[in-house]
């Protein structure tokens, strides 16, 4: 009996202080799953075929996702009918109808200081014949939400999927966002479809106001974001386990009017699994807060960069606690100098200022090599001088 | 914005109280006081008042008093400002009144007003409900309600938009009060509104008249009981009043619309006569049978282009790939010319209009139609890869523009060039407002807000139908069909969503519903969606998945029913039983759709699926237990919401064959007593209409169907005789050969006298078959060994295409094994005076008579006055044969239903049984 209430008195001590837990609460009438640090809270329901319906950046108490609804109907002569809001992040299998109510089998839960994880499984995901083995991740002390999943081919046939990040949310329910897309130029179609063509290699903003209803665009990286002006957030999706280019894409769909849904898609590139076969999957779900922009992700650094007439102005903020480092900036070859960055948490940015020297006239890409060896190429802006 | 520029005029008329005009629901006295004729309604009286909201330019001037004159039983009211004169002219209309008005400018500029009604009820008068127009109603508080514009929600991909029933109405437990407009007029702007406080409704229009123009505009008045649902009376009284909004093109005699859909089984695929005849198929949608969208034509000039997405490489028609980005202009247009002439008018293919005439490729529309473009921000603008699957898309505004002049003149060619029987129109919706240069022109339907002049998309389609059915006007049985997807002006209505996609139905319905009226249409999609419907299919065992199946069959079934809609091929392979109620689903659908459903069943049974179609003695009511258990009680039907002339209606329970039913006259009320077996559908038909006393009394009712006969015995138990005029129903393709009451020869629509045990019977006699279906299905089609064994003798060549269709039919028989591999072709021979024989099918074209006999030396002989009449009884005689050569269509991967899944459940090349229900054993 005493050991017993001292292993209560430790875990109750060890539940306040770990930086990470996972927990079930009810949401709409279902249980979910929730994943919580100190910066996200996310909630997942193995109910609506896995999907994270909830996103609660915690500092700022701001919530990114429009609440979950799960309703379900009883009708004569019909299974039950089963509604689930559209909101949330899934994964979804391009050109599949998909289904949002296919309830996942949780295989595993665990929760300790460093991380807490979550494990579903269906065995039929999407009704093809292909099991689907989806797992998230929050780690201690990262804005981050790691979220991975292995395709099996169990059927006798191949089957072609390609996966797809299917994310509908928010940084502010009042407006809709600008997502940034980091897209190639010059490239009318991919695979047999007509994508979104523009002139050279550039940040492409999807802005509120553009007229297109959806959007497909070639990738230039493995991630996009999205942006609000009365946000001092940025979140960005990366796919982390294969290289998006030449065959995936991003998808952006917008409702209509005054709605504030535009969704943000990594669409991955189309992959064969023969009878048997699996593969798997990551993704990164990352919050930034307190830059104005978003140019290049290099790890878990986020970085803004700006133009100004002598100097270039950087931005850093970043997912994770990053030590002090420096970083040398070029232009083109030409080495433009060295920031000294200091060691950076999430939850704020960081601004550092490089002076421009005399240069000759030229138009070149900025790129970044930090001290830990990791390295980057901005799309845009590009240093041009003129004289 | 609005509110400073405009101020609210208001015409009160000065009281010398009487009764000016009447309806059977309310009066309206000169003095414009509305009074409620029911006893015990929810109001006694309100007052009306028409009024006017000057826009924009803020002209402000008292209106006086109206000038009143009463013409032909109307009345009419003027008001003649320096601006403008405004007349309008109140009369019945059915149910309700109807004010028709004339607005015509006085001035030098153009005017942006917005007239309206308004009525003020009494303070201690209460109501429960607003309903501005949507399908849903809002619960009345403190605080005001209203609706302004026509935007509904947004929906499909394409973002139109639902659009309010032009009513806007208050009721209780008891009845409602309403004002509207009138359903299809050309109108972009209408807005209603409540207020508990001040007990003001209101509903106006926003118009905007042009110097000297005239625009006229119509508006309603009503009440409406509340008993079976307050809106839905109110939908049916527009119903009942202005049947011409829902008339479709051709009436009954339309070949095209009264069946179902072929969703692509004869657009994709290349068309089988037998199989798209068997499934009942009478039209089809021709998905873009173009390259480019808003180039029907198919220019030359415009042929070649660069699309956004690549050209499909197997773009399908009809059986044959086109290579888009290959494929020749000429190649192309011979082929499409090919297959509309040659079967266009026999498979209904209805040409897909490049949607409605409402997007075009977006550099083609830059070019070419600039002023074209609907520049509505609030709804899609530019689409990728959507109608063509390969273009760019702008939204454009089919009508008085650049773009509207060519789009029409298309249809006119392509009419003349294709022999079409009539056009497809896709995202016939309205909630996209166009403000280019051509609302500068003097328009009808023409509104305004704070961003200036707009002309909805509705107005555009709506025009567009009736261009349509001007194209061809004579002769009338070549005019053109408007195949629509939406919920506008049209002759037949897909519903672009099948029964499965329960999210869709709650959504869209009652209001698409209310909109389609009693139109014919079809439930259109992915059939069963069993991935969506069923999620863990995999996961169920064969029995149980076979059971989940069957009841989802069922379920369409019932809201087919409920709807009456069709449905298309994906739920029917290997489901025989869709087919089977086809028949019924068909005439019942011809009766018309009702919104009111004025029944009252006992209590305690439950009865979630009920319908109502037809009015009077060609009345038919569908009750649908879709529970497990069998309900049985008491069933009344209202015959005053049922028939306008005081009738109590007679009602047999439908079957093919025979049926016995007896009626209670009880009141205002026929009620039987019925019996409702589980996932059955029970129809009662109408017989007939009597003007029954104040006596209550039984009636018992045998019916007798045969192929060329149908028979009615009825006994009346009454006590008193009693005088009454006689209402017989009218069954298509039959006519009323006699009437006895007590062996006496009477006619319908006079008086009798009807004595105590009077029995009266009526007969119809077939005007197609002479003959029983036992007498025709002897005829030796096949002989023992199942080979054809009959011949087709012919009095004209153009008889021998019309002869073909039998070896059509056995060519289906023979590959669906339903008779002997070896069996050969019917042999057809021209004969100049073709005397009939045994064994012979003699078809006579030029005849003075329509039908099809057995001789008396059993030869089969069908005589019809011209080629087409031949034609349709010749289809008529098939489904006579169908009943000998019954062909159940197994279970094959569709829509919604794939190979995998029928694997799973090991249903592969079987089907369902089923149930011979409308067969009385």
């Amino acid at each position: 009996m005493k050991y017993w209430s001292l292993f209560l008195i430790l875990f109750g001590i060890g539940v306040v202080y770990a930086d990470c837990s996972l927990t079930v609460e009810e949401r709409s009438g279902v249980p979910v799953r929730i994943l919580k640090n100190r910066w996200i809270q996310a909630e997942i329901a193995p109910q609506a075929s896995g999907s994270v319906v909830g996103l609660r950046y915690l500092p700022l108490k701001q919530e990114l996702m429009a609440p979950f609804i799960y309703k379900v109907e009883k009708i004569d002569l019909l299974p039950d009918q089963i509604q689930v809001s559209s909101g949330g992040g899934r994964t979804a299998l391009w050109g599949h109808k998909l289904l949002l109510d296919q309830k996942m089998k949780v295989n595993k839960e665990e929760s300790v200081s460093e991380r807490a994880k979550l494990e579903m499984f269906h065995q039929y995901y999407q009704g093809l014949p292909c099991s689907f083995q989806r797992w998230m991740i929050l780690e201690r002390d990262a804005a981050m939400l790691k979220i991975g999943f292995t395709l099996k081919n169990n059927g006798d046939t191949p089957l072609t999927l390609r996966p797809w990040d299917n994310l509908v949310m928010q940084l502010n329910s009042q407006g809709r966002d600008d997502v940034i897309i980091p897209t190639l130029g010059g490239i009318s179609q991919i695979g047999g479809m007509g994508v979104q063509q523009v002139s050279h290699d550039q940040i492409f903003i999807k802005k509120r106001d553009m007229l297109t209803k959806e959007i497909k665009m070639v990738a230039a990286r493995n991630w996009l974001a999205r942006r609000n002006n009365d946000s001092p957030l940025i979140f960005a999706v990366r796919l982390i386990s294969e290289p998006l280019s030449p065959d995936g894409f991003f998808y952006s769909w917008s409702g209509d009017g005054a709605s504030p849904i535009c969704t943000m898609e990594v669409v991955c590139p189309p992959a064969k699994l023969e009878p048997g076969q699996e593969r798997a999957y990551e993704f990164e779900y990352l919050i930034f807060q307190g830059m104005t922009d978003l140019k290049e992700i290099c790890g878990d650094i986020g970085i803004n960069c700006e133009i100004q007439k002598n100097r270039i102005e950087w931005q850093f903020a970043v997912v994770r606690p990053v030590p002090e480092q420096t970083l040398l900036v070029y232009a083109g070859k030409q080495e433009l100098g060295k920031l000294n960055l200091p060691a950076m948490r999430p939850g704020q940015a960081y601004q550092v200022s490089l002076p421009l020297g005399d240069l000759p006239k030229s138009k070149l890409p900025i790129s970044g090599k930090f001290a830990t060896g990791a390295s980057f190429e901005l799309l845009e802006p590009q240093l041009v001088i003129e004289n | 914005m609005l509110k400073s520029f405009s101020m609210i005029v208001l015409g009160l008329l000065t009281v010398t109280c009487s009764a000016a005009l009447q309806t059977s629901q309310l009066q309206l006295d000169k003095n414009m006081t509305v009074r409620n004729l029911a006893k015990k309604g929810d109001w006694r009286q309100a007052s009306l008042q028409f009024y006017m909201n000057i826009g924009q330019k803020g002209i402000s001037a008292e209106m006086g008093e109206p000038q009143v004159s009463e013409v032909d039983g109307s009345m009419q009211l003027l008001w003649t400002t320096p601006e403008y004169r405004w007349q309008v002219t109140l009369s019945p209309r059915g149910k309700m009144i109807e004010a028709v008005s004339e607005l015509t400018s006085l001035a030098t500029q153009e005017l942006w007003l917005e007239p309206g009604m308004r009525l003020t009820v009494a303070k201690d008068d209460t109501f429960s409900r607003f309903w501005s127009g949507f399908g849903h109603s809002a619960e009345i508080g403190k605080e005001p309600l209203h609706r302004t514009g026509i935007k509904g929600e947004m929906e499909k991909h394409v973002g139109a938009s639902t659009m309010p029933f032009p009513v806007s109405g208050i009721f209780g437990s008891k009845d409602s009060l309403f004002i509207g407009g009138v359903p299809f007029d050309p109108v972009s702007y209408t807005a209603g509104s409540w207020d508990p406080l001040t007990k003001l409704l209101t509903y106006s229009l926003r118009v905007v008249v042009s110097p000297q123009q005239t625009v006229t505009f119509r508006q309603t008045l009503g009440r409406a009981s509340a008993t079976y649902g307050a809106q839905e009376a109110i939908v049916q009284q527009y119903y009942e009043a202005y049947p011409e909004c829902w008339a479709v093109i051709m009436g009954q005699d339309n070949p095209y619309i009264w069946g179902e859909h072929g969703q692509y089984i004869n657009w994709w695929l290349k068309p089988e006569p037998e199989l798209s005849r068997r499934l009942g198929v009478t039209l089809e949608w021709t998905y873009c049978p173009y390259k480019r969208s808003g180039d029907m034509l198919c220019r030359e000039e415009l042929w070649d282009y660069k699309p956004y997405s690549p050209f499909r490489p197997n773009k399908t028609e009809m059986g044959k790939r086109f290579d888009m980005a290959k494929t020749s202009r000429e190649d192309y247009l011979r082929h499409r010319q090919e297959f509309f002439r040659r079967d266009g008018r026999r498979y209904g293919l209805m040409f897909y209009n490049t949607t409605s005439g409402t997007w075009c490729e977006i550099n083609l529309a830059k070019k070419l139609y600039p002023d074209a473009i609907t520049h509505d921000k609030d709804v899609s603008y530019i689409l990728n890869t959507w109608s063509t699957h390969h273009d760019q898309e702008i939204r454009v505004f089919p009508w008085q523009t650049s773009f509207g002049k060519v789009f029409e003149s298309d249809m006119v060619t392509l009419t003349k060039e294709l022999d079409l029987p009539g056009f497809a129109l896709d995202c016939a919706y309205g909630g996209a407002y166009y403000r280019g240069p051509a609302v500068e022109k003097p328009l009808p339907g023409r509104a305004w807000d704070d961003k200036g002049k707009f002309i909805d998309q509705n107005v555009a389609i709506n025009h567009q139908v009736d261009f349509i059915h001007n194209i061809i006007k004579e002769p009338k049985n070549r005019r053109l069909s408007a195949f629509i997807n939406g919920y506008l002006k049209g002759d037949y209505v897909m519903v672009e969503a099948p029964y499965m996609n329960t999210g869709k139905y709650k959504r869209w319905m009652p209001l698409l519903r209310w909109y389609i009226g009693p139109r014919p249409g079809c439930a259109h999609g992915h059939g069963y969606m069993l991935k969506e419907a069923i999620p863990d299919w995999h996961s169920r065992s064969p029995e149980e998945l076979r059971d989940m199946i069957g009841k989802l069959s069922d379920y369409v079934i019932m809201n087919q029913f409920k709807y009456g809609l069709g449905t298309t091929y994906p739920t029917q392979y290997g489901f025989p039983q869709q087919l089977y109620i086809q028949q019924e689903q068909h005439e019942l659908m011809r009766a018309g759709w009702q919104a009111e459903i004025p029944i009252v069943l006992e209590d305690g049974m439950r009865v979630p699926y009920l319908a109502r179609y037809g009015r009077g003695p060609n009345a038919y009511f569908f009750l649908g237990n879709s529970g497990t258990e069998v309900v049985k009680g008491k069933v009344r039907f209202d015959n005053q919401a049922v028939s306008d002339d005081g009738l109590s209606i007679l009602y047999a329970l439908k079957m093919r064959n025979n049926s016995e039913t007896t009626n209670l006259l009880d009141g205002n009320f026929t009620q039987v007593e019925t019996v409702l077996p589980s996932r059955v559908p029970v129809i009662y038909e109408a017989l007939a209409g009597i003007r029954k006393p104040a006596e209550d009394f039984s009636c018992e009712i045998d019916v007798n169907k045969q192929l060329n006969e149908q028979r009615y015995h009825l006994r009346f138990k009454n006590q008193q005789t009693f005088s009454s005029p006689l209402f017989v129903r009218d069954i298509r393709n039959f006519q009323l050969t006699g009437i006895t009451l007590n062996g006496q020869d009477v006619k319908a629509g006079v008086d009798v006298q009807i004595k105590p045990n009077s029995v009266l019977e009526f007969r119809y006699s077939s005007q197609i078959f002479n003959n029983s279906a036992q007498e025709i299905l002897a005829f030796p089609f096949t002989d023992a060994k199942n080979r054809t064994a009959f011949s087709v003798q012919i009095n004209s060549e153009n008889g021998r295409e019309l002869a073909q269709r039998f070896n059509e039919y056995f060519d289906f028989c023979r590959s669906k094994e339903l008779i002997a591999a070896d069996s050969s072709q019917v042999m057809i021979e021209k004969v100049d005076k073709p005397v009939p024989a045994a064994g012979v099918v003699t078809l006579l074209i030029g005849e003075d008579s329509e039908k099809i006999s057995v001789t008396p030396n059993k030869g089969l002989v069908i005589t019809a006055h011209n080629a087409e009449s031949a034609n349709l009884m010749i289809t008529e005689l098939l489904k006579v044969m169908d009943l000998r050569y019954e062909y159940v269509f197994p279970f094959r991967m569709v829509s919604g239903l794939n190979w995998e899944m029928i694997r799973h459940f090991q249903m592969m090349n079987k089907a369902f049984p089923y149930q011979k229900y409308f067969e009385a054993q």
